[in-house]
């Protein structure tokens, strides 16, 4: 009801129904480009455009689905149309993840710092495919890259990350 | 382990900056203003466009007004016996421009440059001009009586002409100047020949303008009319269209 209220506000302008969309989503977005631009300053950038652009479309969503699945999704895509344009997306091959990654079991942060420290591309592929469910065709699709090729830097990701939570919760027992 | 990373994932969050909002809220505020502006803008626009059509619709009620005064007295003057020169070179406009110009550029062919031509047709193009003058303009003193022929003379080899007392009259009338121009000429022209026109005390401007800016050469075609003096050259021109003369040598 609160929410149905508060759509209402903001495709009226209302400047007070912004803010209060803002407040309510703005830290969870936030977390959201931090996972694909793990620099607080950008990901702060993208978070405002995301908003701008909520703000600007709100009024062809039509009530169908979660609101909120609608506006994360206009956040991913702002993200992923924001590593296009800095053509980040290119892929050390052979990264040497458990070597270089630093996880300490019961930080509050400890998986986003993982996912953070993977390699441009990987940490995206495993983002958008692990975490927010997109299938491989649309990951492919939003990358501009070979399904097949995106299949194989998911699973290659999520094989490194595996290992090193496995080693750090085996020294943690 | 993919549910333990997932809700990870779900449950993190992160203050932002306390200038985003304020970024957000100034662009938004920027963009309200470019509506605004998006409105006003073509608003302005139109009202500007529609209130110089409507002033050139007035502009043109009153020029309507006077052509058919002027018209009228064409058609008084000729009834009168005002005889029309004699001349293939010289023709009165009556609003088939493309017909005048075809006849023009015919004449052009078989003259071949003739020197005592070109003169004739000078010599004819003033007398039908003042003739023109005499028979186009408004409120002269002109008598349309049928008897009264004081105000033409007939020339020796018979071509009826204003006296130069009528043309003086005509032509003291305010905002009655005449002006000339050449068809492939701009707006910029007449209004230069206009100012000039302006400068000068006008008892004959067909003898002080005209000779002074023709020249006579093959394929040249000019147009003489009578200008109402109401400062739009578009009208002007379409006056000249209306009301002209057309010489060519």
């Amino acid at each position: 009801m609160e929410e149905r209220k508060l759509i209402k506000g903001c495709k009226r302008g209302n400047r007070i129904a912004q803010k209060k969309l803002y407040d309510l989503y703005a830290s969870k977005f936030l977390g959201i480009c931090y996972r694909y631009f793990p620099h607080y300053d950008i990901a702060n950038d993208i978070l405002q455009e995301s908003f701008l652009k909520i703000f600007k479309k709100i009024d062809t969503f039509k009530g169908e689905g979660s609101f909120e699945g609608w506006m994360k999704r206009i956040c991913i895509n702002t993200a992923l149309s924001e590593l296009r344009k800095h053509k980040r997306t290119q892929f050390t091959e052979d990264f040497d993840f458990e070597q270089s990654a630093s996880f300490i079991p019961g930080d509050e942060n400890d998986i986003i710092d993982l996912i953070t420290q993977l390699p441009d591309g990987y940490r995206e592929i495993f983002n958008l495919h692990g975490i927010e469910g997109y299938s491989f065709k649309e990951i492919a699709e939003a990358m501009v890259l070979a399904e097949g090729n995106v299949r194989v830097k998911y699973h290659r990701a999520r094989k490194k990350m595996q290992a090193i939570l496995e080693k750090c919760f085996m020294e943690v027992s | 382990m993919k549910k333990f990373v997932k809700n990870k994932v779900d449950s993190f969050r992160l203050e932002p900056k306390p200038q985003t909002w304020e970024n957000i809220e100034d662009s938004l505020d920027k963009k309200k203003r470019a509506a605004i502006w998006w409105f006003i803008l073509p608003l302005t626009f139109i009202m500007g466009v529609g209130s110089a059509m409507l002033f050139q619709n007035i502009n043109e009620d009153k020029l309507g007004q006077t052509g058919n005064l002027v018209n009228t007295e064409v058609i008084a003057s000729q009834d009168n016996g005002i005889e029309e020169v004699p001349n293939q070179e010289v023709e009165i406009n009556t609003g088939n421009k493309q017909e005048n110009e075809s006849n023009a550029s015919n004449n052009i062919g078989s003259s071949q440059n003739n020197k005592a031509k070109i003169q004739k047709a000078h010599q004819n193009y003033h007398i039908k001009a003042k003739l023109f003058v005499a028979n186009k303009v408004k409120d002269t003193k002109i008598s349309n009586s049928a008897n009264n022929n004081s105000n033409t003379t007939i020339t020796s080899n018979n071509v009826v002409e204003p006296s130069s007392s009528t043309v003086d009259s005509m032509l003291e009338i305010p905002n009655k100047v005449l002006a000339v121009k050449r068809d492939s000429e701009t707006e910029d022209t007449i209004s230069v020949i206009n100012s000039a026109i302006a400068s000068q005390t006008i008892s004959d401007p067909i003898n002080k303008i005209a000779p002074l800016k023709i020249s006579i050469t093959p394929k040249t075609t000019w147009a003489i009319g009578v200008y109402g003096g109401l400062g739009m050259t578009k009208n002007f021109s379409k006056i000249l269209e209306n009301n002209t003369i057309r010489y060519s040598s």
